[in-house]
């Protein structure tokens, strides 16, 4: 191996002088390399040295023992046998080239460990040259950058991974017939699928952050802001409907809901879609429009029917005859069922777009129950309608509308209790509620059906119970006036007992401050 | 028949509610007269009714603005008038109208011949 200590024993052989001095400076030289190669040694990084033909004269002790070489082996080109054969060649053309232009050397390559399989490395070198300019090789290190280098690729396999992942993301999101968007914890969007894009016909830029609520109808924008501001709030599922703006300028009915994605207990993300229910709510307008009108078309010629029956019966009677003229107010009678439902017809229409009128005024409470209970004790003579009464003074309430819930209510009481003659009416005030129950004792509702007698045309199945008529619209219609009255109404039933309807209205209705 | 000398007349576009609420009154002993057409209500100069049952909704008019105008019209705006609609939602706006009952279709007939009796016996 050539000495490491050749260039500076070249150097001082100018300035020492006798052979004592000599002989005690090359003693010192020689403990100077000794220290110098032992630190070195020491270096965890490798160092080598080159002559200016690019040949190595030394490398320490770490290299020899990355690449299980002998000091000897690695001489001269011999240290290219310790790299990977993939980038022998390429780390001996980069070390020839920067040789040849004596600039600074760097390469990477990974060596063939003896024991432990591949060792990435960045060798670095820089030119040397003596004190009177000329070249004389290279001195460098070799850094083991193993670690960093399965890092960086552990990195670069799970981008990839995550590039392929939201690929599949926003290929099947592209597709998707809805909307679809994420938005940060504050609200904004920071993500709309090619959908959305499509539909706004606008660039990412126009709809992500804040400012799509600009595309939402002026009308429909409070209310958007503030379903969605409570869903932030809450971590509430948030569902609205709103009308958004197209490309082409027309406002297109949607439903908008997103849920959020929680992540160790905290929520980071809302995922959402909004669903084109345009259509549907044309089709639910023009249903609407249609019984609202045929439920009012209705209307005159039964007031025609009801006015005739009333001058045939009084003829009847005046004639004495008796028996025709009492079928003649049984037919009055039917038409009022027929009243009934034509009404029970446009109160639903007048609830679903939300046009449904009160007019409040003050009334003594038991008062109106009662009247509505004596009027329908009038109806039935199996049953017998008891009332059990403590004082509740008077509420602000649309009259009408709570007779008619009640109405209601002992109707359903008498039909679906066809084998028992007792119904119970009571009403109490309980924090500043005024409370109507009404119980039967009738064939009840089957547990699993309870919570869903108050819903739009649900009629209770079971073994008799669809036997009985009905629309299915009068629990609805009841527990919507009674909602928009700012009540409750519940029911505690047992199948096979009977059902006991119960529902609360506020004594201050929240127009009290005008009156 | 107990109310001989008293007139109601009918204003409704719908020949079926007409025809049946005046053979009714007439039965019940009222002078009836009845249009079809609104408007005409606003015409009349002699030979004026005791009281006036109004339809809101006529083709082409509003039973509201009529019954405003026949309330400002001096011959006429002593007359009860009772509006007539489908519709029990828009009593309040009747009322406002200057209207001075409301029935909702279908009403019961003795409810009708109630209102009109207390009007015309006032």
């Amino acid at each position: 191996m050539t000495k490491q200590s050749d260039l500076r024993t070249a150097q001082s052989d100018n300035v020492l002088g006798t052979p004592m001095e000599k002989s005690h400076a090359e003693n010192a030289l020689a403990d100077s390399d000794q220290f110098l190669l032992n630190i070195t040694n020491a270096a965890p990084i490798s160092l080598w040295i080159s002559d200016e033909e690019g040949n190595i004269t030394y490398t320490n002790k770490t290299w020899n023992e990355w690449t299980g070489m002998t000091p000897e082996q690695t001489l001269g080109k011999g240290w290219l046998n310790a790299l990977m054969s993939d980038d022998r060649q390429r780390a001996a053309d980069a070390f020839a080239e920067d040789l040849a232009k004596r600039r600074p050397y760097k390469v990477n390559f990974r060596l063939l460990n003896n024991n432990s399989g591949v060792r990435w490395c960045v060798a670095t070198g820089n030119p040397q040259y003596a004190s009177d300019g000329n070249f004389t090789g290279y001195i460098g290190a070799c850094m083991d950058v193993t670690e960093k280098t399965l890092a960086e690729m552990q990195l670069h396999l799970k981008n990839e991974e995550l590039n392929d992942q939201i690929k599949q993301f926003e290929f099947v999101t592209g597709f998707m017939p809805v909307q679809l968007w994420t938005a940060t914890t504050d609200g904004n969007l920071d993500y709309v699928n090619q959908r959305t894009l499509d539909f706004f016909d606008a660039i990412p830029e126009n709809i992500i952050g804040p400012q799509w609520i600009l595309k939402v109808h002026p009308d429909d924008r409070d209310g958007c802001v503030e379903a969605w501001t409570h869903s932030l709030q809450t971590g509430e599922v948030y569902q609205f409907e709103f009308r958004l703006l197209n490309g082409a300028g027309e406002y297109k009915w949607h439903l908008a809901r997103a849920l959020p994605f929680v992540s160790d207990g905290k929520i980071i993300k809302w995922f959402g879609t909004n669903t084109d229910i345009d259509e549907q709510k044309v089709l639910q307008r023009q249903k609407d429009d249609f019984l609202g009108i045929a439920s009012h078309e209705l209307k005159t010629p039964v007031t025609s029917i009801k006015a005739y029956a009333q001058v045939l019966g009084a003829m009847l009677t005046k004639e004495g005859e008796h028996k025709k003229a009492d079928m003649v107010l049984r037919m009055d009678a039917q038409v009022n069922r027929l009243t009934n439902l034509i009404g029970d017809l446009l109160d639903v229409t007048k609830i679903n777009s939300g046009k449904l009128q009160f007019n409040r005024n003050w009334f003594d409470f038991n008062r109106a129950v009662s009247e509505t209970v004596e009027d329908l004790q009038h109806t039935t003579h199996r049953h017998k309608l008891i009332m059990e009464f403590t004082e509740t003074g008077r509420v602000y309430s649309d009259r009408d509308r709570i007779s008619q819930v009640i109405t209601n209510l002992i109707t359903n009481a008498i039909k679906y209790s066809p084998y028992s003659d007792t119904i119970i009416i009571k009403t109490q005030v309980t924090d500043g509620q005024a409370i109507v129950s009404i119980k039967d004792f009738g064939i009840g509702i089957p547990a699993d059906k309870i919570d869903m007698v108050f819903e739009q045309f649900y009629r209770v199945s079971g073994n008799k119970q669809h036997t009985f008529p009905g629309l299915g619209l009068g629990l609805y219609i009841s527990s919507e006036i009674i909602k928009r009255e700012g009540g409750k109404m519940w029911v505690n039933s047992v199948e096979g007992k009977g059902s006991d309807f119960c529902f609360s209205l506020p004594i201050y209705n929240h127009q009290k401050d005008n009156l | 028949m107990s109310h001989p000398q008293k007139k109601i007349m009918i204003a409704d576009d719908d020949p079926g509610i007409v025809d049946a609420i005046e053979m009714l009154l007439e039965f019940e002993g009222y002078q009836v007269t009845s249009t079809v057409d609104g408007a005409t209500v606003l015409d009349l100069k002699d030979e004026l009714p005791d009281l006036l049952l109004l339809d809101i909704w006529m083709s082409g008019e509003d039973g509201r603005d009529i019954c405003r105008k026949f309330k400002q019209v001096d011959i006429t705006k002593n007359i009860p008038v009772i509006m007539i609609s489908a519709s029990r939602d828009i009593k309040q706006s009747a009322l406002d109208a200057g209207a001075d009952d409301f029935l909702a279709k279908p009403f019961e007939m003795n409810d009708l011949l109630k209102k009109i009796k207390i009007f015309t016996e006032k």
